[in-house]
């Protein structure tokens, strides 16, 4: 089940919130733990087993962990946690990747066609980051399977994150606290993620679906696909991650912020600081630092930010185009570091801002490719070096069908709104007209979501099956 | 602090209102099975057994059944249209737009495998049961052809191409007997009392002459609402009415509808179809025989046809004793020497719109 559809905004979340906000802590854990496995078996039924497989072996590794504290095997437990976690989404997720790149040497092996569980990459990541976190002695053991199995398998961040680490959330497991204003900031995040997600990224994923589609190529419709393409993949994981923050605030929980406007950024590292945000920190605290972190010599911070970045790519998706994605920003990185970040601190800051989004429309380019290959004919596409004309009917007919949403989505992107709440905030006129527009916002933007989706528009999820 | 403790609260009542409101009035008020608008069977319950629930097809179902079944639906497609094109400045709605006062559904984008291969059907037809016979073909223009409005539409002259090129039959051009008039609307289809030219130039094409008819023209009551504006979901003043035209040969004929044995005639006014222009040879059928028993001259017609030929076949039918008409998406090219007498045409004809030609694996 996907939170932008209607059977999980009009079905599943009215009889989840019933049960969240009025049964007690305890009662809530238990109704929370069956309606989150109700919620990932309406999508996929045969792994459920698996899912419950990942809760209680973290659960239980975490009690091991904790007993051996101290002790000198008291890596063991999380040395099996990793070994079951991740080797569950190494064999579910990489195997045919595996296979199909040996087979490229002439191995000639059957390829297994398995099927990727939704959201093995974000529950194995949080079940092997909480055996850690026992075993460095960040947190104390689980003792309750329903509380912690309640935790891993909470459904508004199961699938496609953000990345809750049990630290972030365990007093809210243990304390039901649900007031009216955290609901009500929950209503309107996850009535503007839905928004974000159905009334933008979809219809800027039309236009990217038109561009595929197209019978012939012109510039301006390679400018136009690679824009709408970078817009579409952030608000469509921006806005899941939206409502998914929206979602644990109305059921009490706080979960970690996700994006913070990305596009404003002035170097690829402040980028990825601002976009996953929850999984740039979980390699940071469980890859990048474990492995020296940039507390080295310098070739090994560079390999520390090789690997990381490999594995960030890898983690995307099992395709060398990801791996290359992820290489690909590792390289700019470590550039940054070396001597570029130098350079756009004195360099004006439409150069730097230039510098990221020519970095980033690129990358998200070669994320979406068939093949890097391809991503890089889009790329001459952009520069006008395939002999395409600047523009054609096609192009055109495409901007006139996502313009009014691009230049929504542009301004979307940006710190806009917060901007102007703040001047808003600072008069009692504008407080006035903030809190008129607060349930107007959210109604409309329920209305009108729901009117897309009634209409069976577009509706593809992009990151669920990371 | 007071206001926006006041603030929250209604924030929380709102979304509380619509969320429930969507829930019980989904789940409680009657359901319908067919969508008049849209012209197509609504979601049904899916089954739920343990394999299907155990398969995903169960949950995919349920989904289906409630996007097909939301509560004011008809009223949520309609703000859909309304945001998209009046807010959004889309210039078109699920791939339906409104110009000159009439809906347009392009084919686009083109599939030139898919029309090769139906061109390989027809050709294979041709050769099987026609290879002594002249074969002949023609292409309906789609009505967006005949708009300056900007849009995606297939290249009707490459479509033409493609199909001279790869099959023997005579080409008979009939682009230019057309207008945006000619066609309805509010369906994709064109008006059969405007088709007087396009007929005419079909049986010259075939070397024949079409004799002056006299037709009078019936108008069914009501407005007929074509296809594409139960698809633009938007309240337009584009309206049609549905005119069939009688004269002596139509009403006289003998019709013999091999699927359907109690149709008789050529027209079916009272047809009970969602889609009204079943009135004409009572729509989708594979094979029609009809004899005209006004005209002894023993030439039999074959025509290979879509939606398209349904309402031109009363025109061509009086210059013809016979004309056997045959939709292959309904029936299986390979039998249909056994189904009905092909041996004694004396001219095939293959009349396709575009959008059919456009269309993988249609031609059977």
């Amino acid at each position: 089940m996907v939170f932008s559809g209607l059977p999980f905004v009009y079905f599943f979340l009215p009889l989840a919130l019933l049960l969240g906000v009025f049964l007690p802590t305890k009662g809530r854990n238990i109704a929370m733990l069956i309606m989150s496995l109700f919620f990932y078996a309406f999508g996929e039924p045969r792994y459920l087993p698996l899912l419950i497989l990942a809760a209680v072996s973290a659960w239980g590794f975490g009690l091991w962990a904790e007993k051996l504290r101290g002790h000198k095997l008291s890596r063991l437990p999380l040395v099996c946690s990793c070994v079951l976690s991740l080797g569950l989404l190494a064999y579910f997720k990489y195997t045919d990747f595996f296979l199909d790149t040996l087979n490229r040497f002439g191995a000639g092996f059957s390829l297994m066609h398995i099927v990727l569980p939704i959201g093995i990459s974000f529950y194995t990541f949080q079940a092997a980051s909480y055996v850690a976190d026992v075993t460095r002695g960040n947190i104390p053991a689980e003792r309750s399977l329903i509380d912690f199995a309640s935790y891993l398998t909470f459904f508004p961040q199961l699938i496609a994150g953000p990345i809750v680490r049990y630290s972030d959330v365990r007093e809210q497991v243990k304390v039901k606290n649900i007031t009216v204003d955290s609901f009500a900031a929950g209503a309107l995040r996850f009535s503007v993620g839905l928004g974000k997600k159905v009334l933008i990224a979809n219809v800027l994923a039309e236009c990217t679906a038109d561009f595929a589609a197209a019978q012939t190529e012109s510039v301006l419709f390679y400018w136009l696909y690679a824009v709408c393409n970078a817009l579409n993949i952030y608000f469509d994981f921006s806005g899941y991650s939206d409502m998914a923050i929206g979602l644990g605030k109305m059921f009490g929980f706080d979960f970690p912020e996700n994006f913070d406007h990305p596009f404003i950024s002035r170097t690829a590292a402040e980028f990825w600081r601002r976009w996953h945000m929850t999984l740039g920190t979980w390699f940071r605290d469980y890859v990048y630092i474990p492995l020296g972190g940039s507390r080295c010599v310098l070739w090994k911070q560079l390999r520390n930010l090789l690997v990381v970045w490999s594995l960030t790519g890898l983690w995307h998706g099992a395709a060398w185009n990801y791996v290359l994605w992820g290489l690909y920003f590792g390289a700019f990185l470590i550039m940054e570091r070396l001597f570029l970040k130098k350079w756009l601190e004195k360099a004006p800051r439409v150069v730097s801002h230039i510098y990221v989004t020519v970095v980033v429309l690129f990358s998200f380019l070669v994320f979406s490719a068939m093949s890097p290959a391809d991503a890089v004919h889009q790329f001459g596409g952009m520069l006008g070096l395939t002999g395409a004309p600047l523009w054609n009917g096609e192009a055109l007919y495409a901007l006139r069908g996502c313009g009014v949403i691009l230049l929504a989505a542009i301004i979307g992107a940006m710190p806009t709104v917060r901007y102007f709440a703040a001047r808003l905030r600072k008069n009692p006129k504008g407080e006035a007209f903030l809190s008129v527009m607060q349930p107007v916002v959210t109604a409309a933007l329920l209305i009108a979501s729901t009117a897309f989706l009634v209409a069976g528009s577009f509706n593809p999820f992009l990151y669920w099956q990371f | 602090m007071k206001m926006k403790k006041i603030t929250n609260l209604i924030t929380v009542a709102v979304f509380v209102l619509i969320v429930s409101l969507g829930c019980l009035l989904t789940a409680f008020l009657p359901k319908q099975t067919l969508s008049e608008t849209e012209r197509r069977e609504l979601a049904a319950f899916p089954e739920c057994t343990a394999k299907t629930v155990l398969d995903g097809s169960f949950f995919n179902g349920l989904t289906e059944y409630v996007t097909d079944h939301f509560a004011l639906r008809e009223a949520f497609r309609t703000l859909n249209t309304v945001l998209r094109v009046d807010v959004l400045g889309q210039p078109d709605s699920g791939g339906v737009f409104e110009a000159e006062g009439y809906l347009f559904e392009p084919a686009w984008p083109m599939d030139e495998q898919a029309i090769l291969n139906n061109t390989a059907k027809m050709q294979w037809i041709t050769d099987t049961y026609f290879a002594d016979k002249p074969v002949y073909f023609s292409i309906v223009p789609d009505k967006a052809d005949f708009t300056d409005e900007p849009c995606l539409k297939l290249d009707t002259e490459h479509v033409v191409e493609l199909v001279s090129e790869n099959f023997g039959g005579e080409y008979i051009d009939i682009t230019d007997t057309l207008s945006l008039g000619d066609y309805y609307r509010t369906d994709t289809h064109w008006q059969q009392d405007k088709l007087g030219d396009t007929a005419d130039a079909l049986v010259s094409g075939m070397g024949g002459t079409l004799p002056e008819s006299t037709f009078e023209w019936i108008t069914l009551d009501g407005a007929f609402h074509g296809v594409l504006r139960g698809r633009y979901a938007k309240p337009t003043d584009a309206e049609d009415k549905l005119t069939y035209g009688v004269n002596d040969v139509t009403e006289s004929a003998v019709v013999r509808d091999l699927a359907h044995p109690g149709v008789s005639t050529v027209y079916v006014p009272e047809t009970e179809s969602l889609v009204r222009y079943d009135v004409f040879l009572s729509g989708a059928t594979p094979i029609i025989e009809v004899t005209n028993t006004q005209t002894d001259n023993g030439k039999h017609l074959v025509l290979f046809r879509d939606s398209f030929g349904s309402s031109i076949a009363p025109w061509l039918l009086t210059a013809y004793e016979k004309i056997t008409i045959i939709d292959i998406r309904y029936v299986s090219s390979a039998i249909l020497g056994e189904q009905t007498e092909l041996s004694t045409a004396d001219e095939v004809l293959f009349l396709y719109s575009t959008a059919i030609l456009n269309t993988g694996g249609i031609l059977k």
